[in-house]
């Protein structure tokens, strides 16, 4: 496996950013990302300029075209998406129609942005407030948005309370283990420069022999559930007849792992039936857990030490399993 | 220096009752094939002119949204949430159905220019031609009687 660092929710001078999508463009090959999707607000006016900004400069970055859909009611993430729809059509309590309009007009990922932001009156439309009858509708969830931590509100104490991305996380971790097929993202959400702050990333995990380009791949990871959202640490898990086994890369050059490794780092798997496993890890050797019988789904979570929220490095790809407990 | 030499093609104004939420649409058939197309979109009292009291209160059970039950948000802080709610109205434009772009700044002035080359940000290069579609999302209207106007411009030169 190899993993691709993508930065999948930003803003340029084309809606409402500071940042010339040239500007975007010379961060994010900065910051070693691979993919960069590039999601102003109800616009793809910036699409052929990042390209072009891309190309001319040489960088090794692939560009994701995307959309942040902003509605009355939430804001949508339609990765791939290329032209701009009509967005008047949204019920708020019937929402599927619409998202399913928007892969009609070539979304081909649709995920949740800021889920539990602070609404209305402070940031009107920004929390999702629609009524989700069949979560099959949603590709993924932004379970960390970044944004305040990385602006000048980022030590504050009622930073993650502006943003909610704590529950955006147990939003996700309730839909994998009643048995949805959501990937977990993150999302810088860029507006401006950011601040340097230690803030969870991306990584889609993509086959060794993958020969698409780095935004397709991307995609295909988000559709395949095939994400992890790190501070650090990479890893993969699969299971055979229910003994799940759990790979750490030591491959990657972005890789700081001193800070975890100093605070006896420790793997939790939760599984669908309401078990719970944890296990001490050196980051490096191969950890085997048993899932219960039963469990037809299971989330990762690595910690720096105690599990608490705090201590969060790491959320893995969720598993899904069949009835012999393979996935 | 090249004249600029504009044709008012279209003016419409409105007023919104405080709290409207909702798109509101307006469609016409271009004059022919323009060189360039401006359309100008303002409203007014951005600002909040409603009882204190009740903004705060609005802006507290906000913050409060993503915080332990009881839990109080900093007197400083409230203070500055206090003045973050503004009206916002934004505009995207259609061309024969297809949308052309979005202004989504939230300033109480759009200008927006449509052209084969050198579109406003935000919006794709196209010749205006055809029947172009307006629409104003309206986010947030927090006065009565907020007053709006709409402005279609030919460039020709």
């Amino acid at each position: 496996m190899k993993f691709i660092r993508a930065e999948l929710h930003n803003h340029s001078t084309e809606s409402d950013g500071a940042l010339s999508v040239e500007s975007l463009a010379a961060y994010a090959a900065e910051k070693n990302f691979g993919v960069l999707a590039l999601t102003d607000h109800n616009t793809t006016s910036g699409h052929a300029k990042a390209y072009d900004a891309i190309r001319r400069a040489g960088y090794a970055l692939a560009l994701l075209p995307g959309v942040e859909i902003t509605t009355f009611f939430g804001h949508i993430l339609a990765l791939g998406l290329v032209q701009m729809p009509d967005i008047t059509t949204l019920d708020p309590r019937a929402p599927e129609p619409f998202f399913a309009m928007l892969r009609t007009a070539g979304a081909r990922a649709v995920g949740i942005a800021h889920p539990f932001s602070v609404g209305s009156p402070l940031f009107i439309g920004c929390r999702f407030d629609m009524e989700m009858h069949d979560w099959n509708a949603v590709d993924y969830i932004e379970v960390f948005n970044t944004s305040v931590s990385e602006s000048d509100m980022g030590a504050h104490p009622m930073a993650e309370a502006f943003i909610g991305n704590s529950r955006a996380l147990a939003l996700w971790e309730r839909l994998v283990l009643d048995g949805q097929r959501i990937a977990a993202v993150t999302g810088k959400d860029l507006h401006s420069m950011p601040r340097d702050a230690e803030v969870f990333t991306t990584y889609a995990i993509v086959d060794e022999a993958c020969t698409l380009n780095a935004a397709d791949a991307v995609l295909g990871a988000v559709l395949r559930r095939q994400t992890i959202v790190t501070k650090g640490p990479l890893f993969t898990a699969h299971s055979e007849k229910g003994r799940v086994t759990v790979i750490f890369d030591n491959t990657s050059g972005y890789l700081d792992w001193a800070p975890a490794q100093a605070a006896a780092p420790v793997l939790e798997l939760r599984d669908s039936t309401g078990a719970v496993q944890r296990a001490e890890t050196d980051l490096r050797t191969p950890l085997s857990l048993s899932l219960a019988p039963g469990a037809r789904s299971a989330v990762l979570k690595l910690y720096a030490g105690a599990c608490a929220p705090v201590h969060l490095l790491a959320v893995g790809a969720p598993l899904y399993l069949d009835k012999e407990g393979n996935g | 220096m090249p004249q600029t030499n504009e044709r008012l093609l279209y003016r419409v104004s409105g007023q919104l009752p405080r709290g409207f939420q909702g798109h509101i649409s307006y469609t016409t058939l271009l004059p022919g094939e323009l060189r360039a197309l401006r359309v100008m979109f303002t409203f007014d009292k951005r600002e909040p002119q409603q009882e204190p009291d009740t903004l705060r209160a609005g802006c507290m059970a906000a913050a409060a949204q993503n915080l332990p039950e009881g839990t109080p948000v900093p007197e400083a802080l409230a203070e500055h949430l206090c003045t973050m709610p503004k009206g916002e109205i934004n505009v995207s434009l259609f061309l024969n159905g297809a949308c052309v772009g979005s202004a989504h700044r939230n300033q109480l002035t759009k200008e927006m220019l449509l052209a084969p080359q050198g579109s406003s940000e935000g919006f794709v290069n196209c010749r205006p031609t055809g029947v172009l579609r307006v629409v104003l999302h309206v986010l947030n209207v927090l006065n009565d009687e907020t007053n709006y106007t709409l402005r279609l411009e030919e460039v020709a030169g």
